[in-house]
């Protein structure tokens, strides 16, 4: 409990200043150019040293955390590949007193969706060292991605007795997040931001991912100025950052604002192509009725994710549902990923796909597996609250989409209108049957 | 350097739990910018493997160590794939810088005698041959506006507004 009595003392102190507590130091920061070029450097002397000595496990580890940093900035899913190998490398020359490899090892598995890979690699590193606040937080993180909330719930409540560190703090915010803490888990990622902002050996780009988080939290629950503030700060921090420009867009659709997505989108792609804001950027175009472009971001999905095999992308796939597109196709895939991922969005994922086809019974058995951590998250509320709705379940719809709206009435243009559809006719039977 | 050694060490702590890196898409993206002198100012992003393999099989070159190729070669590869003409005429491109950022090639080009993209017709077919699921993009600031659009393999020209 201290991670949370830290962090609760902190933001009783800043809830009255939620966005100006993330001010950027006024110091003006290296810029990109200058950082990446320290970093290849970096790249470089360590690839140089291995050519020498290729049996140093130590060089290895770092040139995988190296490589790891790169990924992130660059998007390049070659650097993820080559951070595992070198791990891989390291871990095979030694083991003994190299156990932080494990943790590089863990992230470049879970940044490739490879999450058995992953806990493997996170149980070591908690074998070596149970009582790290960061490895059982590391392992807890695993465990949430698989779906294995009790699992992750023992890991956590370990993590929880240190204080809070950077370490811990934004997966502590995650497992709140999604086991129906969202206040807690605001509060953590405030508290993270905190933290970050009072190191001087952060990269701009872990610095923004931390805004970035917390803006998250505050969009959730349907805060989008302070979420937008926190964006902004983020891009202030590392401008041009694909994420947090995807994430104002994100904030832009829920507001109907169609020409802030596109151009926030259209940046956001520049970087890094992403099946999300691809689908955003449909949606915008579509809103705006300029179908030619539309189709050119549809043919694009089309041509690119939906032919890669593995699991689909959870923000590709409701967007497909939504536009009732391949339904049997996501279906298949989202069920694939289930046998060994058993999280909450993968069942709302095959929910809503089993909805939009009209198998609301089963959907209702996903949607019930979706809903059971209590996640405060008004897209799942939505989803469940519809699905009870064709099924003639009134009470439960009504209470699914009063709660999404409550915690967030812009949530989704389409969405909330949908909801406030729904609760309305609802509401007239109600009325039509009463005595 | 203990800092740095410092913030590596975080790194390995600070991954991004959701790194999006699980659905990697095959991407070169070409921005175009057309200055008031009439220059027209071309940047292309590609990643350095699949660019170099490209460039190297289309104009049958060696590829140098770490990805590089010859300026040469770039040029006689990119203006065959991207391709741009204004009023009915091919613009030619000159290459003017070609660096690196990591796995990253970045490309500059320019033309000159180019007042307007309007109702320019574009082609963005780089590494189309490499991988299936390319997707191109293609902005292009002129006129006071920006215009951004896509191409994947079943486009072949396009018209800017």
């Amino acid at each position: 409990m201290a991670a949370i009595v830290l962090a609760g003392a902190y933001a009783a102190r800043g809830t009255a200043e939620p966005a100006s507590a993330y001010e950027v130091p006024s110091s003006p920061p290296p810029s990109a150019t200058e950082l990446a070029t320290v970093r290849d450097a970096d790249i470089a002397l360590f690839e140089r040293r291995l050519t020498e000595d290729p049996e140093s496990a130590t060089d290895r580890s770092r040139l995988a955390a190296l490589y790891l940093r790169r990924a992130r900035e660059t998007g390049s899913s070659l650097d993820v590949e080559r951070a595992t190998k070198e791990a891989r490398a390291s871990l095979a020359l030694r083991e003994g007193r190299n156990e932080a490899t494990f943790g590089v090892l863990a992230s470049a598995l879970l940044a490739q969706h490879d999450f058995i890979g992953a806990l493997s690699a996170a149980r070591s590193l908690v074998a070596d060292d149970p009582k790290s606040a960061v490895n059982q937080s590391l392992l807890g993180e695993v465990y949430l991605e698989l779906g294995k909330y009790d699992e992750a719930a023992a890991a956590f409540t370990i993590a929880e007795q240190s204080p809070a560190t950077l370490g811990t703090a934004p997966r502590l915010a995650r497992w709140y997040e999604l086991t129906g803490r969202l206040d807690q888990a605001r509060t953590m990622s405030r508290y993270a931001v905190r933290l970050s902002v009072e190191r001087d050996d952060l990269s701009p780009e872990q610095r923004a991912w931390f805004l970035m988080r917390a803006g998250d939290m505050e969009a959730k629950r349907g805060a989008a100025t302070i979420a937008d503030s926190l964006y902004r700060t983020g891009l202030a921090v590392h401008p041009e950052d694909y994420r947090l420009l995807a994430a104002r867009a994100r904030l832009g659709a829920a507001a109907g604002r169609w020409r802030d997505v596109i151009a926030l989108g259209e940046s956001a792609i520049t970087t890094q192509v992403e099946p999300g804001t691809l689908g955003l950027l449909r949606d915008a175009y579509l809103a705006l009725g300029d179908s030619a472009q539309a189709n050119s971001y549809a043919q694009a999905m089309a041509a690119s994710a939906l032919t890669q095999p593995g699991p689909i992308h959870r923000a590709w796939g409701l967007h497909l549902v939504d536009h009732h597109e391949r339904l049997g196709d996501v279906l298949a895939r989202v069920r694939r990923e289930l046998v060994s991922r058993k999280d909450v969005y993968g069942y709302d994922l095959e929910g809503w796909t089993l909805h939009a086809m009209g198998r609301d019974t089963e959907a209702w058995s996903s949607m019930t597996r979706a809903v059971a951590q209590r996640t405060e998250d008004p897209t799942l509320w939505y989803h469940a609250g519809v699905v009870a709705a064709a099924l003639h379940k009134d009470d439960i719809a009504r209470d699914f989409l009063t709660r999404a709206l409550a915690l967030n009435p812009r949530f989704s243009v389409r969405g909330a209108a949908e909801a406030r559809a729904i609760l309305a006719r609802l509401s007239v039977a109600t009325t039509n049957v009463a005595p | 350097m203990p800092a740095r050694l410092l913030a590596l060490v975080l790194a390995l702590a600070l991954a991004p739990i959701h790194a999006a890196r699980a659905h990697p898409l095959h991407t070169a993206v070409a921005e175009f910018r057309v200055a008031a002198d009439g220059t027209l100012y071309l940047k292309v992003r590609a990643f350095s493997d699949d660019f170099s393999a490209a460039v190297s099989k289309a104009t049958r070159t060696a590829v140098l160590a770490d990805y590089r190729v010859s300026d040469d070669a770039v040029l006689r590869y990119v203006s065959n794939a991207l391709r741009v003409e204004v009023a009915g005429r091919r613009v030619a491109l000159a290459l003017t810088a070609q660096r690196r950022d990591g796995d990253v090639t970045w490309l500059e080009l320019r033309a000159v005698g180019v007042r307007s993209l309007k109702g320019a017709i574009v082609r963005n077919v780089l590494l189309m041959e490499m991988h299936a699921d390319q997707v191109n993009i293609v902005k292009a600031q002129y006129d006071g506006r920006a215009f951004t659009t896509l191409f994947s393999r079943a486009d072949s020209l396009k018209t800017l507004p």
